[in-house]
This record gives C-alpha cells, structure tokens and sequence, in this order.
C-alpha cells in the first residue's frame, strides 16, 4: 500500500503538469510568459517523472535522482522568466541571466557530482535514503534567493493590484509555490526525508494551477480544460472497465489475446449502448464537481427558460431574472434597463440588492455603452471600458451614472440591429469574477430574455388592444341603449298627440262636429291616411326599441292560421297591382309559443314587402313547413333581387338596398328590421336568399312546440 | 484610478496602449461620433454659464449643424473682457488652474482649466510620450520611473500644467524635479536638467528643437566644452562620460548625447523641428516626436509610431477648418463668417485654418487659433491608421503677402530655404517691409562663420526660387528682385535677449519673432548692431 501510494503521488503530479503542458501547447499564446511557463511545465514534469523512475527503476536511482535533484532546483529559472514577462517586470534586465548562468555554471555541475548529495540509495518500501553533500549549503542558497526574488515580485504585483482577477491569478500560483516549498523543506528532516513530500507539494502545485487556469483565466484555458477533465473521466471509466473484463477474459479464455481483445469490444460495445449519452454524462458529472457554478447556471437557465416563456408583466418577469442571477452565480446587486420605445433611451426598469437604492436614470440612445453592446459584442465587462476609445465620449454625468451602479458586466439583450435592454450585474461575492462560462450562460440568458420580453410586450399590447375595443365596444352599447331609450321616449311623447289628432281626424270625417264639403273631406282624408303612416312608424319604432319580453306575449298559436289570415288581408293589394298571391301550408303543422298579432305583423311586412318589389303581373308565394322541430316560413317574390353582398345588411334598421328605392318603393326601410325583431324575440331566426332579376326568398323559423310538451 | 505606470508594471501593457493610444484605431466615422458626442455635453454645460448665454444666446443650439450655424467664429478678444480679469462666475465650472500664453502682441492670454481638461492634458501628453518611445503599433517600451528629462517653462504655462497632470497619472522620474525645476529661470533649468542626467541617467527627453540641437552642437563642436564640476567627480557620471567616450572613439566622431544616453524617446517642440529632424536624430540617436497644443485647448495631436504626421486626438477638442478660399477671404475682410468643414470633409493635400471648441466645460466656442495645417495624402501615413493625417504649416498671421500673393513665405519655408543654404546661422528675422514705395522681402540674419550680404542673399535667393513656386515667380511679377538682406554682427540675437530679460519680458517674448517682426523690434536689432559693429 505505501508503495503504491508513493508510486501514486508523483504519477498524478506527473499527469497533472502533462495534461497543463498540452493544454498551454494547444491554445497559449505565442509570447514570452507562455513559452516561460511551458518550460516550466516541462521541468515540473520531468521532476516528477524522474521521481516516479527512482520508485520503478531501481537499478539506476542515482541517474533519476539527479534528474531529480536538477530539476527541483531548476524549475525556479523558468518560473522566474514566467513572473517577469507576465509582469512586465524587465528590470534589473541582468536578473535572468545572472539566475540562468548560476544555474548552468554552479548548480549543474554540484549536482552532477557528489557536492551537493554525497549519496543515495533505495530503500525498504520504495523509499529513497540520501546524504547531504558539502555543498549543499550553496544549493540551498541559490535556491531560496530565486524563490524569494519570484516571491518578491509576486507580493509587490499583488500589493499593487486592486483588480480580483489579476491578484487570484497571483495568489494561487503563489500557494502552490509555498506548497513546493514546504514540501522540500519537510524532506530535508532526516526522519521524513524518505517519503515524497516534495511530491505531495508539487501535486498541490499542479492543482492549484490546474484551478488558477480554470477559474482565473490564467492563460485563458478554461474551455480546453474542461473538455480535458471530462475526457479524463471517461479515460478512467474505460480503463476500470477494460481492467475489469480483463479479469474476466483471464478467467474465461486462459489470457488468450484475441479472446481478451473480443471480451473488451463487446464490453466497450455494451457501455456504448447502454450509455449514448456517455459524454455529457461525463460532462455534467465534471461540471458539477470542479465547475459548481456553471452546473447551477445550466439548471438556472433552464428554470428562467420555462418563466421567461410564460406571459407577465416586464417588470415582475426582470425582477424574477435578477433574483435568481443574485442569487445563483452569487452577485451582490444587479438592475435591468429596457427602451420603451424605438430610438428612445433605455430606462432603469427594476434593481435588486442596491444599498442605497439607485434613482432614476437611463442610457441615451447613442450611449457608447448601448454602442458597443448593439454593434460589437453582447457582453462587456467593466474592466475593458478604459480600453475602448469609444468611451471617451461619455459625458460627465454619464461617467458618474456609470460608477453609481458598480457594475462588473453588462449584458445586452438582443435586439433588431441594437439591443433592447441590459442587464447591470455587479460583482460577485468572495471576490470572484466572472468567467468564460458565466459569459455564456448571461449570454443564453439575455437571449432567452429578449424573446420573453417580446412576449410579454405582444401580450401586453394585444391585452391592450382588447381592452381598448371591449370598451369602445361598452361605449359603443351605451350609446345604443341611450338612443333606443331617447327614441322610446319620444315615439311614446308623439303617441299621445297623434291618438288625438286621429280621434278629432276621425270625429270629422264622421261629421260628429259638422258637415264637411268635399274638398275639407278630401284633405282630412290625406291627413288621416299619412297619420295613420306615423302611428305605424311610431308602433315600429316602439317594437324595435322594445326588449323581447315586451314585444311578445307567449301562448300556443297556429302560424298556418295566422299566415292565411294575413294572406287573405293581403289579397286586395295584391289583385290591385296584379299579382298572384298564394299561400302553401303544409298539414299538421306543430303549434308555435308565440304572439299571434306580433307574428301578424312579420307576415304583414314581409308579404307587403315582396308585394311592392314585385312587378305587376307577378307572383308572391308563402310557403309554410314543419323542419325539425321548427317552423320555417319562406315568402318568394320574383322582384328585382337583391346583390349578394348586401342580404346581411337588409335586415339592418332604415337599410335600403338602393337609396332610390325609398322613393320609388316608399316606406321607413323598419319593416325588415320589426320581422328580424320579433322573430328573434321568439327565439327565432331570419334569413334571405336572392338572385338579380329573379326574385327574393325571405326565411324565418321559430321553434315549434314538440308534441309531448 | 490605477496610475498607467502601476498598469506596466503589472504586465498590462495592452490596456495602457488602449486606454491613452487607442485613438489611433479609430476610423473616422468613429471619430466623428466621440467629437459630436462631447459636443452635445459641451452645449449643454456652456449654455447654463454667462459666457455660454453671451456667445451663443438664450437659445442654445441642440445639434451640432445648428451649432455651427449659429455661433460664430470668436477669437481671444470675444473671452479678454473676462479671462484677463481671470473671472470665474462666467463660466461654466470652476477652474482648478489658470494658464496663460502670450498674445503676439505681447499681451498674456489667460485660459481656465477645468478638472477633466485638466486631467486631459495630462492624458494626451502621456499619449504622446507612449508613442514617443514606441517603435510600432502597440509597443509599450515606458516603464515606471523612467528618466524623464525636461526643460519646459515653469508654470502657469500650459506645458507644466500638462507635466504635473501627466505625473498624476504615471511616475516618472523628473529631472530637475517638479518644485526645483520651477524655482529656476528657463537658462539654468536646462543647465540643471542636463548636469543631473549625467548622473541619473536618461529615457525620455523634452525640450524645443533648438535646445536639443544646441546641445547637439555644443557636443558635436568638442566635447571639452563640458565644464568641470564637483558633479562630474559622481562615479556614475565618470562611467557615463568613460563610456560615450569609448562608443564615440570606437565610431571615430566626437562625443555626442546619444554616446551618453540612450533615449527610448525624445519630444521637441517648435516650428523648426521638422527642419532640423535628421540632424537631431544623429546627435540623440532617436528620432524626435512631435506633439501639436497650445495653451487654450491643451495637446491636440500628436504624431504616432512612424513619427510623420500629426493625428488629432478626438477628446480633446471639437475640430473644424476652414478652406483656402474661405480663410483668405475672411483675411480681406475682417467681417466675414467664413464656413467650415468637419475633419471627414477635408481633403489630402489642402491646407486648411483650424477652428476648435472646448470641452468638458472648457469655454472656448469655434475658436480660431490661426494655424494653418495641411493634411497628408494616405500613402504618407501608416496605412494601418484610418484617421487623416497632417502637418502645421505655421499660422495665417504669419505669412509674408507680398504685392498680393498671399502666403508667398510662411516661417517653415523661409527656415527651410535658410537651412538649405547651408550657411551656418545663430538666429534671423524675416519681415516685409517697403522700400521707395516698393514691398521688399527683408532679412536680418546673424551669421556664425564672417560671410558677406550679397553671398547670403545670392543663396538664399536661390534657394527660395527652387523650393517656393511663388518667389519664383514674382521677380517676373515684379520686375525686380524683392529680397533684401541685412547680416548682423555677432550675439546681436543675443544682447537683444539679454536687454529683453532685464526688461522682464516674458518668455516667449525674449527673441524676435522670426517673421513680420515690427519695427520697434527691428531698430532694436539694429540699434544693437550698431554698438557691436
């Protein structure tokens, strides 16, 4: 077990500073800092590796412990070249050189011979006992000159610095040096000098360089990184399988190859079937144990996805975001603004955790803010905005606004050629910045976010619009109501004087108050005939403004009877204008709960209607059936017909088909309105048929009382 | 706010060369758009303040078309009922600095600096600096405490303001000292700031063309000039000295500064720089920077990496020029209004009359400074730069109109003429004057080495006829020859300065102005002629 363990150590260090070194291979840049930090990687590495020589290959301890000894105090040369270009730092400009000669000329050549370790030999247990030489004492002093000259800098650049990310990107890599640096110096304790503490400090190392890149951007690797770790995972789930089958291919095919290599393609086979989604199995496993953040950001997105489509009202839904942003990825405050109009500024909609909270304000349109954000990149942290010139356009005032929110980021959301809100994030607690992952959740975010505020904006719009005509439409009915009642009122006022008129009209025709000549006779005759054309059109009126309940009386009435009735009235003007009427009623016709004298009048109107819009020498024909349960009524003329387009509106008050009709044909254009009107109160329905130059079909039914009631 | 020079020192370099030379990437359009964005600010701060009510109405524009048609042209006289009296309650903020200049006339220009003007100032200056010391695009050669030696007037002349602002926002290391340099008259502060450099060292040089190729000479003449000091016996000077002799030796020339120094950059200032620009590179080793300001609007340009032409920087001022045909006749005619156009309407190759607004509450409106610039075709500028490019060609007051032809010589053509000549020159003097009813082209120049009238005007004639079209022409014109030449004795230059001094003159008023010099000047010249022939 200490064997493995001690075989372990510098194999995961190893593992840790060659997966480093490939990612910092694949996407580091090509300047001074990366190239000093790959050939640190590579010492780092090979100290390591030659570590985990000296355990395996015992046979030649002394070579790997000079690799060992080499590098352990080599390492320090390229780390020291890293500090000074990632600083900056290029004076003394001697430094370097002074390090890297003391290096090759005193350093190598003590420890490639017997001065600074004077022996060295394998011990029980994979350990390693070694004897300090008589120069040792130099090596040490070199040793901790370049540690605390790199530590120097460090400190200073720390103490510097106010930015969070420059100063994490210090302190880890500054830990994971202490961390070497205990390790060496536990090992130089004679009673632990064996064990690989030095080791256990380089693993630390790795990790903490490992966590620096991921988090911090060290070399801005983080996506290469968490590709790698997921990979890495599956690695090591294949390889436990793999080691597992070839357990039991040992044991079913006596370790024949091709019998192993079969059982391993079936198994992988199997894994692949049984697990498709292997990967992104892999990967939220990953995300969930090294990159927390980001796997409460994917579960936050989705759950902001599902309320960002649901419809409420803008402010409500930002308010919603911002909490769970807070919230999730750990921000002190944050705000959301949004433009209320095209081309107008963006104005301050809702805030969340600002002490005191902010006033009012608003971008300006031309804000080189909503500038950037529209045309050039959806997000911008605050950190960039001193290196845009753009921004040297913000007025006095706008710079203050800017320092009133204490942004870290601003997001954009997406807008037809610019953008329609931004949210304001401040920054995160514990001192930690935003990363490339938080930049794509907070993009996805913003995104998600314009949609919703396209929907709540249509639905807020579209309630409007509801509203707006459900209330022209009550204005609408009022002002209806109003009329009818003004008309009901007037036509009852007229109904008095003119019961008068006709009562005196009628008094002198019948001589009651005198003798008349015939011309007085005449003329009283006129005056009686046209009142009796206003009483009608009041009683018209008065029906039509009427509600239904007042229009009819219920009782069982026979539609035939009353049909024939009105049909044998109308005979005389029909014969005056030469036309045919006829009347077709169908037997055992079903009775109808209805008002006898109203249903009168329906025929009345509609047989004088098709009467007088029929040419002389027509035919007018009244056809009554019995049709599932209803009682339809047809009255056929052969008049002039009536367009298409225009049957709806016959039946609308005062409506003429041609407004010369009315003087041709006379009448108020109600009579249509009054049968529509009364047949409805019964609980009926109205309708014509009609062809130009053939004639005109006028339809009622009405609901027929069913045998059994 | 992190100071530029703690960004270097954190490996930031990019940020720095963003953040103060980013303007250089800028197209034009963009650079429009920050100009009328400040703008807007600036109407809206001017307007609220008497001087805003009184030069653009109750009524402020809103627009910048408004704007330009609704202010007019204004010069130093529109603010001196005000600004001379250094009053504060008619303007827009509260200075935190008054500067002055001086008129031609000899009368002080008087200019508040607000807060962000005055931040500004120090902005652009190190702006300059970053590019002085660059050798491309992005390169971030200035490190925190760099030697920075300096000669430029004590305040309140802008250029120390722009010194204190640009050290609040990068360390230095001054030489002379801030404090000391100011306790000094202009004569020893550049004695001292040279003796000090041979001790601490120098990075960065700033100074006036003339002074830089004084020094030049002075070295280049023999270096045994240097006078024995108690200084010299610094160990670190000794080496220095041990050491430019040895480059020098190992050369075969004399001692130069660029032996003793070697500069990451040198600034210099002065119509003559352009003149004297490659023999100033020999004697220091780099090739001196240009920045264009003055006292009312602080720096407005400065050159880049190339170190050709000038590049207006967009922050600073709003720019506008008037065309050739426009400016000459507003010369006519005193009353005139002439137009304007915005820098992405000039041309390549036009010269044109700069006309600049103040902002961030600066109170200067459509300003005419009277210089006169012309821009540079594209292939003469660094192609990767998108701005237009340009170099002064002095100022429209100071060109010589002879018999109508307007500007037949302007200070950087006579200068280039005089160089071209050869003759070796302590200082001159060109004026028109009128001679039996006649416009002649007089020149007053005192010589170095003996050489007769008729040999400098033969010259100088000559070399004008090549190098300006106009002068050629004229003896045609005129029917005779307009040049005139008067050769000095000796120090004239010199005693005039002297006799200046001890009168209290200022500054800038110490030489004669080199062109239209009036004539009170002149028979000063010749006054002291006559006691030293």
């Amino acid at each position: 077990m200490q064997s493995l363990i001690l075989t372990l150590i510098p194999a995961l260090a190893l593992a840790g500073y060659v997966s480093l070194g490939v990612v910092v291979a694949l996407r580091g840049q090509n300047n001074r800092a990366t190239k000093a930090f790959m050939v640190y990687l590579l010492m780092m590495a090979l100290w390591s590796l030659s570590a985990l020589l000296l355990r395996l290959d015992s046979a030649r301890t002394i070579v790997w412990w000079r690799v060992v000894s080499l590098m352990a105090t080599g390492f320090l040369v390229p780390l020291l070249a890293f500090v000074r270009a990632s600083l900056g730092i290029e004076r003394p400009s001697w430094c370097l050189g002074v390090t890297v000669a003391a290096y090759l000329l005193i350093i190598v050549p003590l420890n490639l011979q017997t001065q600074a370790v004077s022996s060295v030999a394998g011990a029980e247990g994979g350990l390693v006992q070694y004897q300090l030489g008589p120069m040792a004492i130099l090596v040490a002093l070199y040793w901790f000159s370049v540690f605390f000259t790199i530590v120097g800098y460090w400190v200073a650049a720390y103490r510097r610095t106010t930015d969070l990310v420059q100063r994490n990107r210090i302190r880890y890599p500054l830990l994971g040096l202490v961390a070497v640096l205990l390790g060496l110096l536990v090992n130089t304790i004679p009673k632990w000098g064996a064990y690989p503490f030095d080791h256990v400090g380089n693993l630390i190392n790795a990790a903490l360089l490992t966590y620096t890149i991921a988090r911090y951007r060290l070399l801005d690797l983080t996506v290469v990184l968490r590709r790698g770790l997921a990979a890495g995972l599956i690695l090591l789930v294949v390889g436990f399988i793999y080691l597992f089958s070839l357990i039991v291919a040992q044991a079913l095919v006596s370790a024949a190859w091709p019998g192993i290599l079969i059982v391993v393609i079936v198994l992988t086979s199997l894994v692949m079937i049984a697990a498709p989604n292997l990967f992104e199995t892999a990967q939220g496993a990953v995300d969930r144990l090294f990159f927390r953040a980001r796997y409460d950001a994917r579960r936050m997105l989705r759950e902001l996805s599902a309320a960002a489509v649901t419809l409420r009202p803008l402010d409500e839904l930002a308010t919603m975001l911002l909490t769970r942003i807070n919230e999730t990825m750990a921000v002190s405050h944050s705000a959301f603004f949004i433009r209320n109009e095209p081309g107008g500024p963006l104005q301050l909609l809702t805030q969340v955790g600002y002490d005191p909270p902010l006033p009012a304000m608003s971008f300006r349109q031309d804000h080189p803010l909503i500038e950037h954000l529209s045309h050039h990149e959806q997000m911008l942290s605050t950190a960039e905005i001193p290196r845009l010139f753009i921004f040297r356009s913000l007025w006095a005032a706008e710079v203050a606004d800017l320092e009133r929110l204490q942004a870290q980021v601003y997001v954009g959301v997406p807008d037809e050629g610019g953008v329609l809100g931004v949210f304001v994030l401040g920054p995160m607690r514990g001192q930690a910045t935003y990363s490339q992952e938080d930049y794509h959740v907070l993009a996805t975010l913003a995104n998600q976010t314009a949609v919703a505020i396209a929907n709540a904006r249509l639905y807020r719009e579209a309630r409007q619009q509801a509203q707006e005509l459900q209330r022209a439409n009550e204005e609408l009915r009022q002002l209806d109501r109003m009329k009818d009642e003004f008309i009901h009122t007037i036509s009852h006022e007229l109904r008095t004087p003119i019961t008068f008129l006709r009562g005196y009209v009628e008094a002198l025709l019948a001589d009651m108050l005198g003798p008349l000549n015939e011309q007085q006779r005449q003329a009283l005759q006129t005056v009686a005939e046209r009142t009796e054309s206003v009483v009608t059109l009041v009683n018209d009126v008065i029906t039509l403004t009427k509600n239904a309940d007042a229009i009819v009386e219920r009782r069982p009435i026979d539609v035939g009877a009353v049909a024939n009735a009105c049909v044998a009235s109308a005979q005389p003007l029909a014969a005056k204008s030469g036309i045919d009427l006829t009347i077709e009623c169908a037997p055992n016709l079903p009775l109808v709960n209805g008002d006898a004298q109203r249903l009168g009048q329906v025929f009345d109107n509609l047989i004088g209607n098709a009467i007088k819009f029929s040419p002389n020498g027509g035919a007018v024909a009244v056809q009554i059936q019995a049709r599932n349960d209803r009682i339809v009524v047809a009255v056929r003329d052969h008049g002039i017909g009536i367009p298409a387009d225009q049957l709806e509106r016959v039946w609308e008050r005062f409506y003429q088909v041609d407004q010369g009709s009315t003087r041709r044909f006379g009448g108020s254009g109600l009579g249509l309105a009054i049968v529509k009107r009364i047949v409805e109160a019964h609980g009926g329905r109205v309708w014509a048929e009609s062809t130009l130059g053939v004639g005109s079909t006028f339809f009622f039914s009405l609901p027929a009382i069913k045998r059994s009631d | 706010m992190v100071k530029a020079s703690d960004l270097i020192e954190q490996g930031r370099h990019a940020e720095v060369w963003q953040q103060y030379c980013g303007f250089l990437d800028l197209d034009v359009a963009q650079f429009m758009k920050i100009q009328e964005r400040l703008l807007l600010e600036e109407l809206q701060l001017v307007s609220k303040s008497i001087l805003g009510r009184m030069l653009m109405g109750d009524e402020p524009p809103q627009t910048v078309e408004a704007f330009r048609r609704q202010v007019p042209l204004t010069t130093y006289d529109d603010y001196a009922l005000y600004f001379d009296e250094q009053r504060e309650d008619v303007l827009p903020e509260k200075p935190i600095a008054w500067a002055h200049s001086s008129g031609r006339g000899g009368r002080y220009k008087w200019v508040p600096y607000g807060p962000i003007v005055y931040r500004k100032l120090g902005e652009a200056a190190l702006a300059g600096f970053l590019l002085c010391t660059a050798r491309q695009r992005g390169e971030v050669r200035l490190r925190k405490r760099d030697v920075f030696v300096y000669n430029t007037p004590a305040r309140p002349y802008m250029s120390a303001y722009a010194m204190r602002s640009m050290s609040d926002q990068f360390d230095f290391t001054l030489v002379p000292p801030l404090e000391l340099a100011e306790s000094v008259s202009f004569q020893e502060r550049i004695e001292l700031a040279f003796r000090m450099a041979l001790r601490q060292g120098m990075d960065i040089v700033g100074s006036l063309s003339s002074v830089l190729l004084r020094v030049g000479e002075r070295f280049s003449h023999g270096s045994r000039s240097l006078s024995l000091s108690r200084d010299l016996l610094h160990p670190g000077v000794i080496w220095r000295i041990l050491r430019g002799m040895i480059r020098s030796k190992l050369q075969n020339r004399p001692l130069l500064p660029r032996d003793l120094w070697t500069l990451k950059g040198a600034m210099a200032g002065g119509t003559d720089t352009s003149i004297y620009r490659p023999q100033l590179a020999a004697y220091w080793g780099v090739e001196v920077h240009e920045q264009y300001g003055c006292t009312e609007f602080g720096i407005m340009a400065t050159q880049a990496w190339d170190r050709r032409g000038l590049y207006f920087l967009p922050d600073i001022a709003f720019y506008e020029f008037i065309p050739p045909d426009e400016w000459e006749r507003s010369r006519q005619d005193p009353t005139y209004q002439p137009r304007t156009l915005l820098l992405s309407e000039t041309k390549p190759g036009e010269r044109y009359e700069i006309v600049m607004t103040s902002l961030h509450g600066g109170p200067f409106l459509r300003y005419r400074l009277h210089d006169l610039v012309q821009f540079t075709a594209p292939e003469e500028r660094d192609p990767s730069i998108a701005l237009p490019s340009f170099t002064i060609k002095g100022r429209t007051m100071d060109l010589i109109d002879l018999a109508g032809f307007t500007g037949v010589i302007d200070e950087q053509s006579a200068w280039r003429a005089l160089a071209a000549t050869g003759l070796e020159f302590a200082e001159w003097s060109l004026r028109k004057e009128v001679e039996r009813d006649r416009p002649v082209l007089h020149l007053y120049i005192e010589l170095k080495a003996p050489t007769s009238a008729d040999e400098v005007h033969h010259r100088l004639d000559a070399e004008l006829r090549i190098s300006n079209p106009f002068y050629s022409d004229i003896e045609k014109m005129l029917g005779y020859n307009p040049l005139r030449v008067t050769v000095l004795p000796r120090e004239t230059f010199l005693h005039y300065m002297y006799k200046q001094q001890a009168a209290g003159a200022d500054l800038s008023h110490l030489k004669p102005p080199r062109l239209n010099a009036s004539d009170a000047v002149i028979a000063q010249l010749k006054e002291i002629a006559a006691t030293l022939a």
